[in-house]
């Protein structure tokens, strides 16, 4: 019995070209694209008082470690200077996670639950682009068999 | 899911005795105080009707000046008593993941932040009222 191997070897040299290079760049491009899309929709979904916070976010360059590519996305903005905080406080995280809620004497009177606006648009990013990069590796594959 | 929830109330009044908030409270907080959110509500399939429900539950206690080492025995107080949850009615209920973090506040105060879920096996058909009450009493955050 023979076995037409023609069509298996075609796979293999189509998958080892990917990984020459190829898939690396891929992997990286999606990243920043992703990045920056999580980046557009968090800020879409801040609630705005003075809006400081809606145009704060940013999203750090690419960093590549070993086989990982990896963005991050933060806030800048503060509030007005304290002596508590000479730098302002940075009230972001504290809507985030939730806060106290503190009289002038310091003493607290309330707690706010966060928002949780990162967190859940991070949860969403993993699910999407796992769904996403299965189908774009899948077409890759495709277009490299062509070749 | 009532009876998770009842306890772990109960742990948080009556064994920590502190008072327990399940929504943001503006003004006359009493510490020390804990509030117990339902974040999410998982679900992953099984036989038929039956489904795994994930609650997502998120602890945060709160003091009115803590330092990091009393918040550290609040939180293992907190992880001996959750992780194996007493039901009271001769059930226990395994914790499927805890963990706490001493967050740095407001004004530099510390609080202490625990997440905690719990598996429930539920019949969608059965028990479909119970939960659909469950999420109004709660502020679910999905």
């Amino acid at each position: 019995m023979e076995i037409d191997q023609t069509e298996l070897q075609k796979y293999i040299q189509a998958l080892k070209r990917l990984n020459d290079g190829t898939l690396k760049r891929e992997f990286a491009s999606w990243t920043a694209e992703e990045g920056e899309r999580i980046r557009a929709k968090v800020a879409k979904r801040t609630p705005t008082v003075s809006g400081q916070m809606k145009k704060s976010w940013r999203l750090s360059p690419l960093r590549s470690e070993s086989r990982t590519f990896s963005v991050t996305i933060y806030n800048t903005a503060r509030s007005e200077k304290t002596e508590k905080y000479p730098e302002g406080a940075p009230y972001p995280k504290f809507f985030e996670r939730g806060h106290r809620i503190v009289n002038k004497s310091g003493q607290t009177v309330g707690y706010k639950d966060g928002y949780f606006i990162l967190k859940k648009s991070a949860e969403e990013a993993r699910r999407s682009m796992k769904r996403k990069s299965k189908k774009r590796i899948k077409e890759l594959i495709k277009k490299e068999l062509k070749h | 899911m009532k009876k998770t929830l009842a306890a772990i109330n109960r742990i948080l009044s009556e064994e920590l005795q502190t008072t327990v908030y399940t929504k943001s409270v503006e003004s006359g907080l009493k510490l020390p105080a804990s509030f117990l959110f339902l974040d999410s509500i998982t679900v992953i399939p099984l036989l038929k009707n039956k489904r795994i429900k994930r609650l997502n539950m998120r602890i945060v206690y709160l003091e009115e000046n803590p330092d990091t080492f009393r918040l550290l025995r609040v939180a293992d107080f907190l992880g001996d008593k959750l992780r194996m949850l007493d039901l009271k009615d001769g059930r226990y209920r395994r914790t499927m993941l805890f963990e706490n973090n001493i967050v740095e506040g407001v004004e530099g105060k510390k609080d202490l932040e625990i997440l905690v879920s719990y598996d429930v096996v539920f019949d969608e058909e059965l028990d479909a009222e119970k939960v659909e009450e469950l999420t109004q009493k709660f502020l679910l955050k999905m």
